[in-house]
């Protein structure tokens, strides 16, 4: 409009040399998926991805490299790509022995292909009209993920109940919450694992939640680290994001439905030990669900997913690696250091005893202390099991 | 003659009762947790072998819909302090692994929500 003609030629031209620059570098940079070493093809949570980093860099680094290919989706998109075969398109995240959490980006076949693995916070049946798994899909668990309710560091909120957040994100204003301000309720959508968990704690279909919908688990932490009134901002996240930014954000200690107190996930909100999850005070959580084929034993049919199942589960072993330091890191919690399990979402909690477990080394890992005695071998111990390097009960 | 069926009918009450609070009390050998302040949907309270609510002197508890109810002080001597009706004995179920004793909570006062009606949730949009 009020460009002469000779600049708007010089603006086009600008356009194009930098559009075409743009094309040059996406294709200098971005490798072809399939051409990387032994790929296996994950989709599904976003909330995994701190998990899969730690994985993925530590199998890059084997003597038969293994590459972890990874579309960062939603938890029930990830169970949709086993159950529906829906293929992975686009671009995917991968890492090298040298990657940061963030990964690599690599290109997916335009045609699509299938995901090896479908990872997700949450059981299949809590996903919006997905009926029952289908019997040739198994449903593997990995680690504990925690997910949690945070507001921007200097909020003056230190818990909420499960009747508050029902308010708050069912009703939205109308709640009349210390949290009415929609604009300032920090969500996911009705694909995301974590709100499909903390809604089916709260008693809100994830559906139904009120506020914004961030588009991913890092938009969330963004928006409420940003917020600039900050005891109306509320937002809903993973421990696998809070822990790691908690110079911005703080997370809620939790009050269940029947629960006489609030806790948070940790002891308090300045360590990192789990221990509410652990001993069944913290009661929004579940483990990481990983959908693949199987065959009438319940058996992995894919070679590529039985291999990660394996590496998640601890039936094979990581070299150079311990997979419960990779679990810690991540900000997970391995199955051998629960001391309670449910099997449904949010189900009832009842008593766990790991066949192996890890609890001494976790609270070791953690806190830097622990109470139990450090050994070598088992015949160290009166128990006669050393594990990670301490006597465990068994 | 009197005298002696009095005696019959007070030793016969005195065992209907035992029995009575023997069977009502075997609850309380797992107590619930006690308090429920905010229980949904009445679960916290039927009582039965301690699964929830309370057991006060083995009558059993009832949390009466909506948000839960005012569950007793989970019977027998389970009740701690590390914050109101926690319940101190081992856990075995939910509401009692919820309620454990322990300390370094931080509790939501549930009487500032003015929509939590009689401790009913409404109902959402």
């Amino acid at each position: 409009m009020g460009l002469s003609t000779n600049k708007m030629s010089r603006l086009w031209v600008a356009c194009a040399a930098a559009s075409g620059s743009m094309l040059a570098a996406h294709a200098v940079h971005a490798a072809n998926c399939t051409s990387l070493p032994n790929p296996i093809y994950v989709t599904g949570s976003s909330a995994v991805q701190p998990f899969l980093a730690g994985l993925g860099t530590v199998l890059a680094a084997g003597s038969n490299p293994i590459t972890i290919v990874y579309k960062k989706q939603g938890s029930c998109t990830g169970g949709d790509a086993i159950v529906n075969d829906t293929k992975m398109t686009g671009t995917a995240t991968y890492w090298t022995a040298s990657s940061s959490v963030s990964g690599e980006t690599c290109d997916l076949p335009t045609a699509g292909l299938p995901a090896d693995v479908g990872a997700s916070d949450v059981f299949w049946t809590s996903c919006a009209g997905s009926g029952p798994l289908p019997s040739n899909v198994g449903d593997f668990f990995g680690p504990v993920e925690v997910m949690t309710f945070v507001v921007p560091k200097a909020s003056s909120h230190q818990s909420i109940s499960a009747e508050a957040a029902y308010l708050t994100f069912g009703l939205g204003q109308a709640g009349k919450t210390p949290w009415v301000d929609e604009t300032q309720l920090f969500v996911r959508n009705a694909q995301s694992g974590t709100q499909s968990e903390i809604g089916t704690a709260i008693k809100v279909p994830p559906s139904k939640f009120k506020g914004i919908d961030s588009g991913g688990s890092s938009g969330v932490l963004t928006s409420v680290s940003s917020a600039t009134n900050v005891d109306k901002a509320i937002g809903i996240l993973s421990t696998g994001e809070t822990d790691d930014a908690r110079d911005k954000i703080k997370e809620l200690a939790y009050q269940h439905y029947g629960q006489s107190c609030g806790f948070w996930p940790d002891s308090s909100p300045t360590s990192f030990d789990k221990m509410n999850v652990r001993d069944g005070h913290y009661p929004i959580w579940g483990p990481l669900h990983m959908f693949a084929y199987v065959d009438k034993n319940g058996k992995a049919t894919n070679s590529n997913a039985l291999l990660l199942i394996d590496y998640v589960s601890g039936a094979k072993e990581l070299q150079g690696a311990n997979l419960v330091d990779v679990t810690i890191d991540a900000h997970l919690i391995p199955q051998c250091a629960m001391q309670v399990t449910r099997t449904s979402e949010i189900g009832a909690l009842a008593s766990y005893q790991p066949a192996a477990p890890c609890g001494c080394y976790f609270d070791k890992k953690t806190t830097g202390q622990t109470s139990c005695q450090a050994c070598t071998n088992d015949s160290d111990c009166s128990t006669n099991h050393c594990r990670h390097g301490y006597c465990e009960a068994n | 003659m009197a005298n002696r069926h009095f005696s019959w009918i007070a030793v016969a009450l005195f065992g209907s009762a035992l029995a009575l609070t023997t069977a009502c009390g075997s609850s309380d050998n797992n107590p619930s947790p006690s308090n429920p302040t905010g229980g949904s949907g009445g679960t916290a309270g039927s009582g039965t072998g301690g699964t929830g609510g309370m057991s006060t002197g083995g009558t059993g508890g009832m949390a009466t819909g909506g948000t839960g109810g005012t569950a007793g002080t989970g019977g027998g001597n389970c009740t701690g302090t590390d914050f109101p009706n926690c319940y101190s004995c081992a856990p075995k179920t939910n509401d009692q692994y919820l309620n454990a004793c322990k300390s370094g909570c931080q509790a939501f006062d549930n009487s500032t929500l003015s929509e939590l009606k009689n401790g009913q949730l409404p109902p959402l949009p």
